[in-house]
């Protein structure tokens, strides 16, 4: 009984800590600003040359989207190089980058064909970056749309040498579509305008996205690139980067957006992936974030709780399990408060499937005034990634028991919605 | 419903915002007068409410004032006495206390008229205590018809899913409508 108590307890500890993490990132996204640099003051004395990598595979219905907009970008194109990785598409995607890059000289093409590529988003963009030339290397998906002057703006940040990567917003296109992209919509703006510009403004982890971001060259030249087998090849750069000595600034002004998953299978196959990625990563980098010397104490914290943040939804399953246990067959006046707490922790301790604090107040911030009557839905998908999370976990387990690769990279399809 | 690209940047504002101090201040003297008024006042007149109910539905109770706070004697179909005690948290007053303080820390140091903060903290507490009384309602009903540990396998059941149902709806309808509110009165002037 002794054992269930103070397990239940520590469940309780964990979520107080998240609690207290996203509602200390709200307030600071509210009242406390580190101050970013006008980008354009750094703009004008620091240009440097940029590629920009599109990996793409059976993309023809969004890459003229990104590539029309390519030229409309208003960073002087001497300094600009844009490869798009045709990822052995069966599709028009190739054809459409062709007719892109025979206009344009500083767009060119890989084609990787059906025998070395379709094997992920890491391998294409190691061929892309092993075929580009630019300072810093960006990467844009192809269902991306940019913002005119996003490159002026993140790369204005790498003037500091301890910068190693910058991250942009990441903000939904397609929102109107559906119930689930409109909570997706709500989810980005609590994860970006929020936890990642707090978690800049306070010196943490901001995170490196996956796109609509950029490295210096050759710092991941000498990280070795991206890492084919991890699933969530962006996290596992971000803290391959801290730990190498370097720091990633996110930059709310940035933005970029995104065609987001527009029905509950598809949200499922992509979920299902970071947390897969996101529990591999908590597994590689744990260890290295707590005994890192290049890392500050408030830096490891926040990065452990960062790398298990998908592991919360199950702890917040398995303490729900332990309360009725105890609630029924050991009840205390103590735990009978704390269960009347926990639907409260519950919703706060979510990390990046948006808490509700965190999303009102991006919602707030952006003078978005609607999408805030969405909040009280956001329990749907709180429970849909706890089931997420308890397969990617159980995944992840078989895979290391029996030795097997957990799960191959599932790719998100797109349809050029948002337009 | 389509959006056009060019249109596309957010409308964040860059400047932090300044916390209104003065606003807080207000609000965590509610919040401390209305936790007063829960323990004070609230419990009895849900005690009262709840034997009113609980009399319209022809369910047998006493009300009982015993050391250890207010409780409800239920006399179950089967003939035995099902005691009900009303603590903070089986009569979902601690619920209550905790959205006000959410509430006030959440939305009253955010920009907008002290009223419309006040309007929706005062409303939040009023659809709590109705939430409360349902709640007990339906956990006395089914202690009458079922016996006493039906009764806590109910409100176990009921009173996180009663919290999810109010109290985050209650607070972003309050926080839209603070925001609305400010809007307009910017464009007002």
């Amino acid at each position: 009984m002794f054992i269930v108590h103070a397990l239940f307890l520590l469940l309780v500890g964990v979520m107080l800590v998240y609690l207290v993490r996203h509602y200390a990132f709200s307030l600071s996204a509210l009242y406390y600003r580190r101050g970013q640099p006008h980008y354009m003051l750094h703009s004008l004395s620091h240009r440097p040359s940029v590629s920009i990598l599109i990996p793409a595979r059976n993309e023809e219905r969004v890459i003229g989207r990104l590539l029309r907009r390519i030229p409309e970008l208003t960073y002087p194109k001497d300094k600009l190089e844009v490869v798009v990785i045709d990822d052995a598409s069966s599709d028009g995607t190739g054809k459409t980058a062709e007719e892109f890059s025979k206009s344009y000289n500083y767009i060119s093409v890989i084609h990787r064909s059906p025998e070395n590529g379709g094997n992920g988003k890491s391998e294409a963009l190691n061929e892309g970056l092993k075929r580009s030339r630019g300072e810093i290397v960006f990467c844009f998906d192809s269902d991306y749309y940019p913002q005119r002057d996003i490159i002026e703006k993140l790369s204005a940040y790498f003037i500091d040498p301890e910068v190693g990567a910058v991250q942009g917003r990441v903000t939904v296109l397609n929102e109107p579509a559906s119930l689930v992209t409109r909570l997706v919509a709500l989810e980005r703006i609590g994860g970006y305008r929020v936890d990642q510009l707090a978690r800049d403004d306070l010196s943490l982890i901001p995170q490196y996205g996956g796109t609509a971001g950029g490295f210096r060259r050759d710092l991941i030249e000498f990280l070795g690139g991206w890492k084919p087998d991890m699933l969530a090849e962006d996290t596992d750069l971000t803290f391959r980067v801290y730990l190498a000595g370097y720091k990633i600034r996110y930059v709310n002004e940035a933005e970029c957006y995104e065609e987001a998953v527009e029905d509950w299978r598809s949200y499922w196959r992509q979920r299902h992936r970071w947390a897969l990625g996101h529990m591999q990563c908590f597994f590689r980098h744990a260890w290295s974030v707590l005994r890192s010397e290049n890392l500050r104490w408030r830096e490891r914290v926040d990065g452990l709780l960062l790398l298990g943040v998908y592991f919360i939804p199950i702890l917040v399953g398995l303490s729900w399990l332990l309360g009725a246990a105890i609630f029924f067959f050991w009840p205390t006046l103590w735990i009978q408060s704390a269960w009347a707490l926990l639907p409260i922790f519950a919703y706060c301790s979510v990390g990046n499937f948006a808490l509700f604090f965190e999303a009102g107040v991006g919602a707030y911030l952006d003078r978005r005034t609607r999408i805030i009557w969405l909040i009280p839905l956001l329990p749907l998908s709180f429970v849909f990634n706890m089931l997420i999370c308890c397969k990617a976990l159980a995944d992840v387990s078989l895979s290391k028991i029996i030795g097997k690769k957990s799960c191959s990279w599932s790719k998100t399809s797109h349809n050029g919605g948002g337009f | 419903m389509s959006l056009r690209p060019q249109s596309l940047q957010s409308s964040s504002f860059p400047q932090r915002e300044r916390p209104q101090l003065l606003h807080l201040m207000v609000g965590v003297a509610i919040v401390a007068f209305l936790a007063y008024l829960s323990v004070h006042l609230f419990q009895f007149l849900l005690h009262e409410a709840l034997v009113q109910v609980l009399s319209v539905g022809q369910i047998p109770v006493v009300k009982l004032w015993t050391p250890e706070g207010l409780m409800l004697n239920v006399r179950t179909l089967v003939g035995t006495d099902a005691q009900i005690a009303l603590t903070p948290q089986y009569s979902g007053l601690l619920s209550i206390i905790i959205f006000s303080l959410l509430f006030v820390f959440l939305t009253f140091p955010l920009r907008g008229p002290l009223w419309c903060k006040i309007l929706w903290l005062s409303l939040g507490n009023g659809v709590g205590l109705a939430w409360s009384l349902l709640r007990l309602s339906v956990g006395a009903l089914v202690a009458y018809h079922f016996g006493c540990e039906a009764f806590a396998v109910a409100s176990f059941i009921t009173g996180p899913v009663v919290d999810f149902l109010w109290t985050v709806p209650v607070w972003s309808l309050g926080l839209s409508f603070v925001i609305s509110t400010e809007r307009k009165r910017i464009e007002a002037n």
